[in-house]
């Protein structure tokens, strides 16, 4: 009982979270200034009074529609782009330096353009949409042309419906490849996301309360948001793993 | 009726098929035999339509193909019985190919006999003009062998078959037509 509580992974959730806490807890001790590192007591304490604020609840789920609208959007052209680079070859090669020019331009560079075009609210939405964009599109062409050619053959010989041939063919061969990016492309969209609010400032955000304790000095409420939205990138993780899910035996 | 006529395919330098014809008889059974790399499987896909011929005609009058491969070509995230359900109406074809009680398997929980027999059930369910079935009686045990047989023999009259076989009492009892390559 005892052995297979040490081996089980709840116990190293928690090894790490004490021991990390602890880490946490001598550097601050060290340093002994709560304007430069902030106690995770000072900052436990911070957060169990954001969250009795109605503005807390009012910015986190401000800054995470954002965000998310910003994902669905960025995944809805990476699948609308990776069927037509896939088909249309022409497509494919003039979309190239488009999408190097996505990957290879710093995030920074997106919202200042960004702030300059648009309304303070979209651009968060922006810049996830362009943080999304490139992972997913790569990954999905990747997935699209991986498709096993033999199989293609055997869904057009027995003249599968079009519907069918894209839930039960080729939905499960891409999904492997659209569940890794989406896994890689959520963490970055939503620290793009939140580094574009603090640039912007919108009303009702995450990114706004970052920057405000950070000009206040307000270390532990700096710590506190910090530590929303590391918890919040964690769930959304998790939930979008679990939306996804994935087909039994896929790619076996 | 599905004709060849004067049909060639290459593969870079080399010539698989070289000024083939044929007229295959409808709702008859046709067996296609000859040496390893000499092109009947070639054959098979140029009528099927996955390939297309360098130079010749293939008329098939927009006859409908159900195929058996030589690799099984099962989604391996479909249960044996869904995938046949996934191309036709699943009727009685798993009994009769004994494959009722592993109905809800995985290819990958199945054996490789299993799977062609899967493989083989998927051909038959898809009621199609043409059937075309390569190598469908390799690693078989005998009780299995005669049951696919049967099933084929069941399908005889009902549809044009075209089978790549060695075996040649398979052979003399399913064949009306014979094409040696």
């Amino acid at each position: 009982m005892k052995s297979s509580f040490i081996k089980s992974k709840i116990f190293a959730v928690l090894i790490n979270i004490f021991f990390w806490l602890a880490v946490w807890q001598v550097i601050a001790m060290l340093v002994n200034r709560e304007v430069l590192v902030a106690s995770p007591f000072s900052v436990l304490k911070r957060l169990t009074v954001l969250v009795t604020q109605g503005y807390f609840w009012v910015s986190t789920f401000s800054s995470l529609l954002r965000i998310c609208i910003g994902f669905i959007i960025g995944i809805v052209i990476s699948i609308v782009i990776s069927i037509l680079t896939y088909k249309i070859k022409i497509i494919n090669i003039l979309t190239q330096p488009l999408l190097v020019t996505i990957k290879s331009t710093p995030v920074a560079s997106f919202i200042i353009i960004a702030i300059v075009w648009l309304n303070k609210s979209d651009v968060p939405i922006f810049t996830t949409v362009l943080m999304v964009l490139p992972i997913m599109w790569v990954n999905l062409y990747t997935g699209i042309n991986a498709i096993d050619k033999n199989l293609k053959e055997m869904v057009y010989i027995f003249n599968v419906p079009l519907f069918e041939k894209i839930k039960k063919f080729y939905k499960p061969s891409v999904t492997p490849y659209f569940k890794a990016g989406c896994i890689s492309s959520i963490g970055l969209a939503w620290k793009a996301g939140i580094a574009a609010e603090v640039l912007c400032t919108p009303k009702d955000s995450i990114g706004k309360y970052l920057l405000e304790s950070k000009l206040y000095l307000e270390t532990p409420d700096l710590f506190a948001w910090t530590a929303v939205v590391i918890i919040l990138s964690l769930i959304l993780e998790k939930i979008l793993v679990r939306l996804i899910g994935g087909e039994k035996n896929a790619g076996t | 009726m599905l004709e060849l006529r004067k049909v060639c395919k290459s593969y870079g330098e080399n010539q698989v098929i070289k000024n083939f014809s044929h007229v295959f008889a409808e709702n008859k059974t046709t067996v296609i035999t000859g040496p390893s790399g000499c092109g009947k499987t070639t054959l098979l896909r140029l009528i099927a339509g996955l390939e297309k011929p360098d130079s010749g005609e293939i008329i098939t009058n927009n006859k409908t193909f159900s195929m058996m491969f030589q690799e099984n070509r099962l989604l391996p995230w479909l249960t044996a019985k869904q995938n046949i359900e996934l191309v036709a109406e699943m009727g009685d074809i798993l009994d009769k190919l004994a494959l009722t009680d592993v109905a809800d398997k995985y290819p990958t929980e199945l054996s490789g006999g299993m799977n062609q027999r899967v493989a083989l059930g998927r051909a038959l369910a898809y009621k199609s003009d043409i059937l075309i079935l390569d190598e469908p009686f390799k690693a078989l045990d005998e009780i299995l062998l005669e049951k696919m047989i049967n099933l084929i023999l069941d399908e005889h009259g009902k549809r044009t078959i075209i089978i790549i076989t060695h075996d040649n009492n398979i052979i003399n009892r399913i064949a009306d037509d014979k094409i040696h390559i």
